[in-house]
């Protein structure tokens, strides 16, 4: 594949930045790609890339030309554009949010563009409506965005709505040699090192007097200090100049204890790391709420150097509720060395546990990960002379999501859209226009559309529906000219048989494909209390039956009152058309009015509104539940056992097909007896993992192929 | 603060301040004071229709969209391919409407902040309207889907013309009082101590015609097993046509209104029995209920009460003529 980076850094600094684009570029490089980079700024010589260069001599770096300025962001995709132009590539990473617009707004660009914004507007009260709108631009526009956290991937999706289902991880990279590294300078000694920017976050002011607070304790102890980047501190202006003045101060009096190694190359820098017992990452409070991973811990804790930590919960999120080496960030320096004293027996066993936190961040970890990313999202098949034009019509792409995204893997697929604005309207004009020379269309939906397209079908184009359930119901149905569909799929054998007697279908142009779903995206670690938590996506129409997981709810709260259920998604009045029915609406009254009266459910029932970002919403969720009375499919527990919740299928027409005998129930008696059950007898684990292992038979991977036969692309 | 204290408050201020401007001793009476006092409340009048003049728009636009659908469908000046779903969806659509008139006159839109006018309930008694009746919760009207035709879960945004959480905070906020369900009926005593269980219960008797039911009502019960009891005894038998006639059409009306129209009990046939059922949007009989699109489990607590009710036992034949 050819790849190309962008980061809107200068490559002549070293930091955590640079760093970050030197092991992607050597982490692809790994995986065989050909890796293009584009620096923002000229140079002749560039440290950072020293260890790329050595590596993968073969990686190309483009840079503005002699006596350019640096290149702006516009300057940097316009550039991005005639290299894609010259070396046709199949993906394009670009860094930094000024640049991701900018490439997202180059159709050349965008159609390859994996935007990583590390520097997103946080906390949220530092996001204006113009970035929340341009951050939903670049997310639209992407073929995929990266995060480096869980957390901030769950942030990014919920303020740019439209990066969920499409946001990748991207943890730091460590060098593999950091974990071979034996820490074999274990001598007397108490060595603390701190390898980073000096920045008064990151209290390297207050740590040079360590040394000596350990030595008050009777721990013999020196500070290594790496780094010869001074951050200027917008508050406190003459901070780098003292910050400067006292670093080379404690390095020139030998009591002080520390040694001040200025910027060294990256190689050195672990080394060093890996002699040392102890890492300081101790940081200030503004730090605590960071969406990030701090590189430098686990860069300690790779080389056996046990990190030291603030408190906050991600930390004890990511090292365990009882790492030992974790400190307020207020704390002061004689407590940081209390903490340090302390533990100071047992630092080789904290340290080895930190190593093993720090394997999943390995850059071989990466390449596997990358690797998997780049096969199901990156550009499959080049473009060809003569593609395939398919023309998807429809008035509601919702469930379209994946078919859409695999289709447009394929470079040799003329992909476009004929959006009807409703279920019955259109733009006629606009729809003889795309069809005019399509080879499929492919209707979402046997509504109105697919009898417009049957009546005005071309010869030889190949007409397709997909028809999900209440289309059956429909009487435009009777118009249609069965004969000009090629093609029926279905989502599940019960709605194939039951359209194929009403509409007298010939069974050989009939199939089944169920719904799909992009596992990885839902494969997200659970929310601490999950398992008491019931979920349910969509409520209405009332065939949804949200009364019964009321049902269920009373029951298990008379058991744990730790339950709760949690509602995603529209209430029934954003529905004027379900709304309008008398029966229905005073069904949901009766509904909520049994949550109003009843002291139980007042406070365990969770209306959360819809958003896109379902697979963040299923981390606090241990339980879906689908308590239909009728389902062509039901998507949300597929999504919800994706994710590692234990479905609960009420018995109903059909479920068994799809979700097999185990996790059906015939009511809420049942359901809430298996619910605590599995809670009661550690059992959870082992059905969560089950639900997960069966919900891959839904994964795109498996069932695309089978759309591309049903669309005549091989 | 509720929107009409601040517009109350707002306006208030701005009379105060224009009176200030007019007593200052540098300006009082003088034609800058005036004019700048004249400013104050011209300028807080013109802010204050451009946001009602918003508010308006879009109740005209909902009005545009279905007289062009009406048009569409009357003098077919587009393609109509399915007539029936245009008549359905301009039906919605004119409830949409009705629901936000409904709406301005019971003051869910902000009232003139210069007027007293009392239409506008207060929130203690706006609470106590039955949250059961038809119009008390309303439909949120869909003002767009901007996303409609980007593929995946992302299609499904749309813009509401209100929040939704408005209405859930009017349900589950409601007083006590506001959880009766008003119950129009037709039937005999059997049935009463269980519908009166979870509302309040009005007769509906011949010659009141439609002024029998009221926007509060939510369900309209009509017994058959004691229907013998009441004035309309014989209305569904063809000898008595002009009384099931004005049956009918009480029961039209209720379904115009979005009132829950229930025929309970299981006497045997009559000329009419099966038009009444016809009607009927919930039909309860000792052995079973109808519609069961949504399961025979459904939790309703006023088809529950009947259900329950000692007068639902079977009768015996022809014990309960009409």
């Amino acid at each position: 594949m050819k790849i190309l980076l962008y980061a809107d850094l200068d490559l002549r600094l070293i930091d955590g930045s640079s760093t970050w684009l030197a092991s992607l570029a050597e982490v692809l490089s790994s995986g065989g790609h050909e890796v293009h980079v584009l620096s923002k700024v000229r140079f002749i010589e560039s440290r950072v890339l020293d260890r790329l260069r050595d590596r993968y001599p073969e990686v190309q770096i483009h840079m503005p030309a002699d006596r350019d300025p640096d290149l702006s962001p516009n300057q940097a995709a316009s550039r991005a554009v005639r290299l894609r132009q010259k070396h046709d590539f199949d993906v394009i990473i670009t860094r930094g949010f000024a640049a991701c617009l900018a490439f997202s707004e180059k159709t050349e660009t965008a159609s390859v563009l994996w935007s990583y914004i590390t520097d997103l507007p946080f906390p949220i009260e530092e996001l204006s409506n113009d970035q929340s709108e341009r951050l939903q631009r670049v997310a639209t526009a992407s073929r995929r965005m990266f995060a480096q956290t869980e957390a901030a991937r769950s942030y990014l999706e919920a303020v740019a709505p439209a990066a969920a289902g499409k946001t990748l991880l991207m943890p730091p990279m460590i060098p593999d040699e950091a974990f071979e590294r034996d820490s074999s300078a274990a001598d007397t000694r108490l060595r603390l090192i701190y390898a980073g920017k000096m920045a008064k976050p990151w209290h390297t002011y207050e740590m040079l007097d360590l040394p000596r607070a350990l030595a008050g304790r009777g721990v013999d102890a020196e500070l290594v200090v790496v780094g010869d980047k001074f951050q200027h501190h917008e508050q406190d202006p003459t901070w780098a100049k003292g910050m400067r003045e006292a670093l080379v101060a404690a390095h020139e009096d030998p009591d002080s204890h520390v040694t001040w190694l200025g910027g060294i190359d990256r190689n050195r820098v672990l080394h060093e790391i890996s002699k040392a017992h102890v890492g300081i990452g101790w940081r200030s409070a503004e730090l605590d709420a960071s969406l990030e991973v701090s590189t430098k811990a686990l860069e300690y804790a790779a080389c056996e150097t046990a990190p030291l930590l603030n408190v906050s919960a991600d930390h004890l999120s990511l090292w365990g509720e009882d790492y030992p080496l974790i400190v307020g960030s207020d704390a002061s320096v004689e407590q940081v060395a209390d903490r340090i004293a302390n533990i100071a027996p047992d630092l080789a066993l904290t340290a080895a546990a930190a190593r093993e936190v720090a394997t999943e961040y390995s850059m071989s970890a990466a390449a596997t990960r990358l690797k998997r990313y780049l096969v199901r999202g990156a550009r499959s098949i080049p473009r060809t002379d003569n593609g395939t034009k398919i023309v998807i019509s429809s008035h509601d792409f919702k469930f379209l999501g994946e078919l859409v995204d695999g289709l447009r893997q394929r470079a040799d697929i003329d992909l476009q859209f004929d959006g009807w604005t409703s279920l019955h309207t259109h733009d006629e004009s606009s729809s003889i226009q795309k069809k005019a020379d399509a080879d499929v269309v492919f209707c979402e939906w046997a509504g109105p559309s697919l009898v417009w397209h049957a009546e005005h079908k071309n010869p030889g184009t190949k007409l397709v529906v997909r028809l999900h359930g209440f289309e059956l119901r429909g009487p435009w149905l009777e118009t249609l000219k069965i004969d000009g569909v090629d093609h029926w799929v279905f989502v599940s054998e019960r709605y194939r048989q039951i359209a194929v007697e009403n509409l007298k279908l010939a069974p050989e142009k009939t199939s089944v494909i169920p719904n799909m779903i992009e596992s990885d995206d839902f494969n997200r670690p659970k929310l601490a209390g999950s398992q008491f938590q019931l979920g349910m996506a969509g409520i209405v129409g009332y065939g949804k039956r949200p009364d019964r997981a009321l049902d269920l709810l009373e029951l298990l709260l008379e058991s744990d009152e730790r339950y709760m259920l949690r509602i995603k998604g529209r209430p029934p009045w954003d529905y004027p058309h379900e709304w309008r029915d008398p029966l229905q609406r005073q069904l949901y009254l009766d509904f909520y009015a049994r949550i109003r009266n009843s002291k139980h459910l007042q406070n365990r029932v969770v209306f959360e509104s819809f958003s896109p970002d379902i697979a963040s919403w299923l981390r606090g969720v241990g339980f879906i539940l689908s308590p239909s009375h009728n389902e062509s499919f039901h998507l949300a527990p597929v999504e919800g056992m994706a994710s590692g919740a234990v479905p609960v299928i009420w018995e109903r027409p059909g479920a068994e097909e799809i979700f097999g005998r185990e996790w059906i129930v015939q009511g809420a008696d049942e359901a809430a007896q298996r619910i605590v059950d599995l809670n009661n007898s550690n059992k959870l684990a082992d059905a969560a993992g089950r639900a997960r292992r069966q919900s891959l038979q839904w994964d795109r991977d498996r069932i695309l192929n089978r759309w591309f036969d049903v669309l005549g692309v091989e | 603060m509720n929107k009409k204290t601040v517009a109350l408050i707002g306006g208030s201020l701005v009379l105060l301040i224009a009176l200030s401007l007019v007593a200052l001793p540098a300006l009082g009476y003088q034609p800058f004071g005036l004019a700048l006092a004249l400013g104050v409340i011209a300028g807080f009048i013109g802010v204050h229709v451009v946001l009602s003049r918003r508010q308006h728009r879009s109740l005209l636009q909902e009005l545009i969209k279905v007289d062009n659908r009406v048009s569409k469908v009357e003098y077919r000046t587009q393609p109509v391919h399915d007539i029936r779903g245009s008549v359905v969806k301009t039906s919605v659509e004119m409830r949409e409407v009705l629901a936000h008139l409904r709406e301005l006159a019971d003051g869910g839109v902000a009232a003139s902040p210069l007027s007293s006018d009392e239409r506008h309930a207060a929130p203690s008694q706006s609470t106590e309207r039955s949250v059961f009746a038809p119009g008390a919760i309303p439909a949120n009207a869909i003002q767009g889907r901007p996303r409609m035709h980007i593929a995946g879960r992302d299609a499904a945004t749309q813009d509401m013309n209100h929040p939704g959480e408005r209405n859930l905070a009017r349900v589950l906020l409601a007083a006590e009082t506001a959880l009766r369900r008003e119950i129009a009926y037709i039937g005999g005593q059997g049935l009463i101590p269980s519908l009166e269980s979870v509302g309040s219960i009005t007769g509906v008797a011949p010659g009141m015609g439609e002024a029998a039911l009221s926007v509060s009502t939510s369900y309209f019960v009509i017994d058959l097993d004691t229907l013998s009891e009441t004035p309309w005894r014989g209305a569904l038998d063809a000898s008595r046509t002009r009384l099931f006639q004005e049956l009918r059409t009480i029961v039209m009306s209720a379904r115009k209104m979005g009132i829950v129209v229930v025929v309970h009990g299981d006497d045997v046939p009559s000329h009419f029995t099966a038009s009444l059922e016809n009607l009927a949007h919930v039909r309860i009989r000792n052995n079973g209920l109808t519609p069961t699109r949504w399961g025979h489990d459904v939790n309703s607590a006023l088809i529950d009460a009947i259900s329950a009710s000692k007068a639902h036992a079977p009768t015996g034949e022809g014990t309960q003529r009409r």
